[in-house]
């Protein structure tokens, strides 16, 4: 009974009075953001220096500014655009017709499971070598390898969208014997919106292979065939500035179109 | 009122009988027809590939039997065995480099506000660039060697895995949290016994929804510049316009990549989730 | 043994923001000894934050409290909660191993004589999944007292379990506790039953302040059955009575 061992805590009052002001801001969200980008520029400089080949990020701003200065940039990325968009704009349109079949009708399942699934499986590179050899060059090839990567990711996401439609709703409609039309249009496609964006914004991001890959094997322009360009001479500092421009391309567009869209398809879900 | 319960108690039983047959032939009769459909999609696949044959010349698009033939050869001459193999074994490398990196990363994300803001950017980027990207940056750095491959598969996972395993630890149960911690469990333990059995099947969903596009990546990088494996095979056959071994290496290499999701990895998962009342882990 | 003291104990929720509440009020009192001490009062008196407030899971706004213990070691603390908490993915004996310091052979018999109090001896390899709901909470009890911890808290933990089960529990508990005599704070919104298991209640009022310390003289083991214990659970429920009308006359406290 001689010694007494005590737990005593502090009040609340007591911890938030002995944190300091400036060791708040050093670690805020802005702050990580930043440390972050610097640790990824530091990362950068040493993986170039330890590995030889790899182009630093001053090589790559010099190449970058070169192709601006050589008119190469807007004419690739605006071919390249245009084979990407129309290749998506296919696949949703014939993304979304087969989706909504397969999620309304027991056999329409049945029937493209199988292509659906050979379709998800096929590597892009194969897609790309063929349609090379069955087209040619110039737009046809990545259009169509764009529209076959993409295609069945826009119909399984679509589908389930559809499947998951209430099924007191749908039970409902057939009980009314509300005709088919109306049934998709009233029913069904609002409330897949919100799954049709989803599986866009997948196609979108399978799609820009699609379409890099073809472009790479193909010969006509675009920033594939540019940035092979520069792989093909070694030169990988070209080829790296292409893939900042790239990249930067798509972040932007994902951030400030795809999110918006998604988030506004999704309305009538999240109100 | 007595009258109807006796009623009701001797109700003729032969119609049940009756009804249960005819509801059995209907079920039967639906499978049959579901079956029918799906070979009709298969027998679709088929003919249209045989138009196009017709249509782009045997030379361009071989005819299925041809790659059939193509295929069978391959096995028998002991090649694919080896080059599977080969790719198979750089896929799962991958997979361990994109859990090793992407486990940890996902873990501070989960757990403290700072890494999350820190890592968020990074992590969403990383996951929007094309595989293309991937597999030509990892030639860059590791030249015509196996490692190319391996590092392309754990770029491509390592986002995917990262974003799993903070949803995961986002996700622990925190009730669990405040026992271990009312009873003076240490960090460490708490870590050992919590927070890392609750992301093991997040873990699992990751490499599991990232397979599919990580041996597409593998076979990629092997296109552009590997050594072995079934890329290279394709690479080499596409150079001598064998399109016929083109398509045969792809069309082995899709149906055991397939076995292999379906067998290896849900055995796995199934082993490692025993505890879990459903014995099926959560669709994530 | 320890002695818990607590000292004008007082706790706001969301201090400094316009939806600040203060849940717990000046608040005193002290427990020592083998001795079997309820918490009491109406839903959102405060009493599931005191309970956390001494098992350390949050922080007090002013006040002091000490948990002392007198063989020179830090105290330990044993804690029941309404749903079992059990880890899912280990099985019964590891579960209850789990909350050990140490996994010596002592301490492993320790932990089976436990579970054999409860009567669950012969789940020790099976899954939390695969028990039901009061089988689960047997062990959550089990793995508490096995750790003869210097203070056990309980809050409410049989309110989550059907009538039946709980009475089963309430018995299971007092046998528990002869046979280890451990300092006991258990909360709880039902009267009756603490009256049953106590030997000491606690009454918080709404606003979180102590309004009554009733000592329970009453010989044990206590059973439902026995009328002396339904004349003092009946007087206790009256007293609760009255001052549910007099904090409803009184002005609402801040």
């Amino acid at each position: 009974m001689s010694t007494m061992t005590e737990n005593r805590r502090r009040s609340t009052t007591e911890i938030e009075e002995s944190t300091s002001a400036w060791r708040k801001r050093l670690t805020s969200d802005g702050a990580a953001r930043v440390a972050a980008l610097l640790s990824f520029f530091v990362l950068w400089l040493v993986v170039s220096a330890v590995f030889g080949r790899v182009p630093g990020p001053v090589e790559v701003v010099v190449r970058l500014v070169e192709e601006f200065a050589r008119g190469e940039v807007f004419g690739n990325f605006a071919s390249t655009l245009y084979r990407f968009g129309v290749g998506v704009a296919l696949a949703t349109v014939v993304g979304i017709a087969v989706g909504v079949m397969m999620g309304l009708s027991q056999l329409s399942r049945a029937f493209f499971e199988s292509p659906v699934l050979v379709g998800l499986s096929i590597p892009a590179i194969i897609w790309s070598f063929l349609t090379v050899m069955w087209f040619g060059f110039g737009d046809m090839s990545p259009i169509v390898t764009t529209f076959l990567t993409a295609v069945p990711f826009v119909i399984i996401n679509v589908a389930q969208g559809v499947r998951g439609v209430s099924r007191d709703l749908r039970d409902m409609s057939s009980t009314y014997n509300v005709p088919l039309s109306r049934r998709v249009r009233d029913l069904v496609l609002p409330a897949v919106t919100g799954y049709v964006a989803a599986g866009v914004r997948f196609a979108v991001i399978i799609g820009w292979n699609g379409v890099l890959l073809a472009e790479w094997f193909g010969g006509s322009g675009g920033v594939g065939y540019r940035a092979r360009f520069w792989y093909d001479a070694n030169r990988y500092g070209g080829f790296a500035a292409w893939v900042v421009l790239f990249v930067g391309f798509i972040v932007l567009l994902d951030r400030f179109v795809l999110d918006r869209a998604i988030r506004r398809a999704f309305r009538w879900r999240d109100a | 009122m007595t009258d109807q319960l006796v009623g009701a108690a001797t109700a003729p039983r032969p119609d049940r009988d009756q009804d249960e047959r005819a509801a059995r032939r209907t079920a039967k009769m639906r499978r049959y027809r579901r079956l029918g459909v799906l070979t009709a999609g298969w027998i679709a696949m088929v003919l249209v590939w045989e138009l196009g044959s017709w249509w782009f010349g045997s030379r361009l698009l071989p005819r299925p039997h041809e790659v059939l033939l193509e295929a069978v050869e391959i096995i028998e001459s002991g090649n694919f065995v080896t080059d599977f193999t080969a790719s198979v074994l750089k896929t799962f490398a991958g997979f361990a480099v994109a859990a090793g990196v992407g486990a940890p990363v996902g873990y501070l994300m989960g757990r403290f506000r700072y890494w999350q803001a820190f890592f968020h950017d990074g992590v969403t980027i990383a996951g929007t660039i094309p595989a293309i990207v991937y597999a030509v940056m990892s030639l860059i750095v590791f030249g015509l060697s196996n490692l190319g491959p391996i590092l392309a598969v754990a770029l491509v996972s390592a986002p995917y895995v990262a974003l799993n395993v903070a949803e995961g630890i986002r996700g622990v149960d925190k009730q669990l949290i405040t026992m271990s911690e009312a009873f003076g469990r240490s960090p460490a333990q708490i870590r050992r016994e919590v927070l890392i059995p609750t992301i093991i099947p997040f873990v699992f969903a990751a490499i599991r929804m990232c397979f599919a596009v990580a041996w597409k990546v593998e076979a990629l990088t092997e296109v552009f510049g590997g050594r072995n494996g079934v890329g290279f095979q394709i690479r080499t056959e596409y150079q001598l316009y064998d399109i016929a071994g083109v398509l045969a290496w792809m069309f082995l290499f899709i149906a055991f990549m397939l076995v292999i999701e379906r067998l290896v990895l849900a055995k796995a998962e199934a082993r490692l989730l025993a505890w879990r009342p459903e014995e099926r882990s959560a669709a994530l | 043994m320890a002695v818990l003291t607590v000292n004008h104990l007082a706790k706001t929720f969301n201090i400094g923001t316009p939806r600040a509440s203060r849940v717990l009020d000046d608040i005193s009192f002290e427990v020592r000894g083998q001795t079997f001490v309820s918490i009491v009062g109406p839903s959102g008196c405060g009493k599931s934050t005191l309970l956390n407030i001494i098992s350390g899971v949050e922080e007090h706004t002013s006040g002091d409290i000490r948990l002392t213990s007198d063989d020179g070691k830090p105290a330990r603390m044993g804690y029941v909660f309404q749903d079992p908490r059990l880890l899912p993915w280990r099985s019964v004996m590891r579960n209850m191993m789990y909350v050990q310091d140490d996994q010596s052979e002592t301490t492993v018999a320790r932990a089976k004589r436990y579970l054999d109090m409860v009567g669950l001896s012969k789940n020790a390899d099976f899954y939390p999944g695969q028990l039901s709901g009061g089988m689960q909470q047997r062990v959550g009890i089990a793995r508490a007292f096995a750790v003869e911890p210097d203070l056990l808290l309980m809050d409410e933990p049989f309110s989550h379990l059907d009538a039946i089960t709980a009475r089963g529990l309430r018995a299971q508990l007092q046998d528990i506790w002869a046979q280890s005599k451990k300092t006991v704070v258990f909360v709880t919104h039902d009267v009756v039953e603490a009256v049953e298991l106590s030997d000491r209640i606690i009454v918080l009022q709404p606003g979180g302040r102590i309004y009554e310390d009733i000592t329970i003289d009453l010989p044990r083991p206590r059973r439902q059955s026995d009328p002396t214990v339904a004349t003092l659970q009946a007087e206790v429920l009256a007293r609760l009575e009255q001052m549910k009308e007099m904090s409803q006359l009184a002005e609402p406290v801040a």
